[in-house]
């Protein structure tokens, strides 16, 4: 942001006149950060704060139970009386069990009651990548595959959480 | 529910001792080791640190598709100022010329590189608080777990730092200095780092937010850091021996390794 004007000095040559606005650019670029940012952080802390929003998606229905499907629900919890996977905090391992029929479809609805933070849901052999990063807060994910295995694999977490050692201990079994 | 004066100076003592361990420890080594394999071990563990944060922001909420509305939107919006933002405070500091920066700005980039480091311990801070507050436990060790998942926190701790350790070595020339004013660096870049940390502790206690927002701003923040620690790497120094690519290999191996090792603990 610069502006010239050109004048004839006192021996006849032209000599430029710069005028440089760096005062007012700084200000323009602090004014424009400033608002992007608080702008931002409205926005942002008023969502993650759950003053508003637009989930409308309803993660506590269950997927459809097909003919030769086996639905489950694993509910990832940091408190009441699910703490861990389906309240595996309180109970001893293995925890939650599932079992299945060789040959069986499999679909784990996995519903992360969260509000806080990301936890990871991964089954050996099955689904081995776990679910990309991990569960955001308030999201759910469906787990589908075919028990074509049989043997018994562990169900866990996969990320890093506070509670990520308490989902350690499912188990899918699957039976021939 | 665990006391908040419990819960908040166990999270200060088991964040900041450690911190200040890892710092002192990077920087005295940093005398004796040339910097190149300093930072070459602090990139490692920025690659660990990375997948950390990244994971802790559930990768920006893509498993959401196309369909994460305003949490998405938010998420990615964070990553994206945490990114643009350090480059711009730091625009006039030869960020992409990192040999004019050495020993010109005092300790302004390893605070800068602190500061950006420190923004995932919000997210951090908060899972504790809230587990804490929450918690039927009254132990704090068995809410998260084990002794185990307080060993991989304390030694996450003492290796994270080390990044700004290596900014601090290369960019801050301590070697002038004297044993205090390295003490009193060492202190403020662990202040510095920890805050952060110590706000999320405090807040998560105290209010349930999403910490995936804080993680997503930390993760786009470490992109700064990328940019001040592989600098260095590419600098002449002396004589390049056909060694030097393998040092440094083993060097970056030792760095990602040692977070490695810590998270097995968690595990």
């Amino acid at each position: 942001m610069a502006g010239s004007t050109l004048r004839k000095n006192e021996e006849g040559s032209y000599e430029a006149t710069v005028r440089r606005w760096h005062v007012k650019s700084r200000r323009a670029y602090l004014l424009a950060a400033t608002l992007v940012i608080v702008g931002a952080g409205f926005f942002v802390g008023a969502y993650s704060f759950h003053l508003f929003g637009s989930q409308t998606l309803n993660c506590w229905t269950p997927p459809a139970n097909g003919s030769d499907t086996a639905v489950f629900t694993v509910v990832m919890a940091n408190e009441g009386a699910n703490v861990g996977f389906n309240g595996s905090a309180y109970h001893p391992a293995p925890w939650p069990v599932m079992n299945v029929t060789l040959g069986q479809n499999v679909i784990i609805h996995v519903v992360n009651n969260d509000t806080v933070q990301a936890h990871g849901f991964q089954v050996i052999h099955y689904f081995d990548s776990g679910i990309l990063g991990g569960l955001a807060p308030g999201k759910c994910y469906d787990v589908k595959f075919t028990a074509n295995l049989a043997g018994s694999f562990a169900v866990q977490c996969n990320i890093g959480c506070s509670i990520h050692i308490l989902m350690q201990s499912g188990r899918l079994n699957v039976n021939s | 529910m665990i006391g908040f004066g419990e819960s908040f100076l166990t999270w200060l003592a088991s964040t900041i001792l450690p911190t200040f361990l890892g710092l002192s420890v990077i920087t005295w080594v940093s005398k004796k080791v040339p910097a190149r394999y300093i930072v070459a071990f602090a990139f490692g563990i920025l690659f660990w640190f990375f997948v950390d944060t990244i994971s802790g922001s559930a990768v920006l909420d893509v498993n959401s598709g196309f369909g994460g509305g305003l949490a998405q939107v938010g998420v990615v919006l964070l990553f994206l100022i945490g990114v643009v933002f350090f480059f711009w405070v730091d625009r006039k500091r030869d960020i992409l010329s990192p040999q004019s920066a050495i020993g010109k700005y005092g300790l302004t980039i390893p605070l800068l590189v602190a500061i950006a480091l420190g923004i995932h311990g919000l997210g951090e801070g908060a899972a504790f608080g809230a587990t804490a507050y929450s918690t039927s436990s009254t132990s704090l060790l068995n809410a998260f777990g084990g002794l185990t998942v307080g060993v991989a926190y304390i030694l996450h701790k003492v290796l994270e730092p080390m990044m700004i350790g290596a900014c601090y070595s290369v960019y801050s020339k301590p070697e002038s200095g004297t044993v205090g004013s390295w003490l009193r660096s060492v202190f403020l870049m662990s202040i510095v780092f920890v805050i952060p940390s110590l706000l999320g502790a405090a807040t998560g206690y105290l209010l349930a937010y999403d910490t995936t927002y804080f993680f997503a701003l930390g993760t786009g923040a470490s992109i700064y850091v990328v940019f001040r620690l592989a600098g260095p790497l590419f600098i002449p120094s002396g004589a390049a021996t056909s060694r030097e690519p393998i040092k440094v290999a083993v060097s970056w191996t030792l760095g990602i390794m040692a977070l490695y090792a810590s998270a097995l603990f968690h595990s």
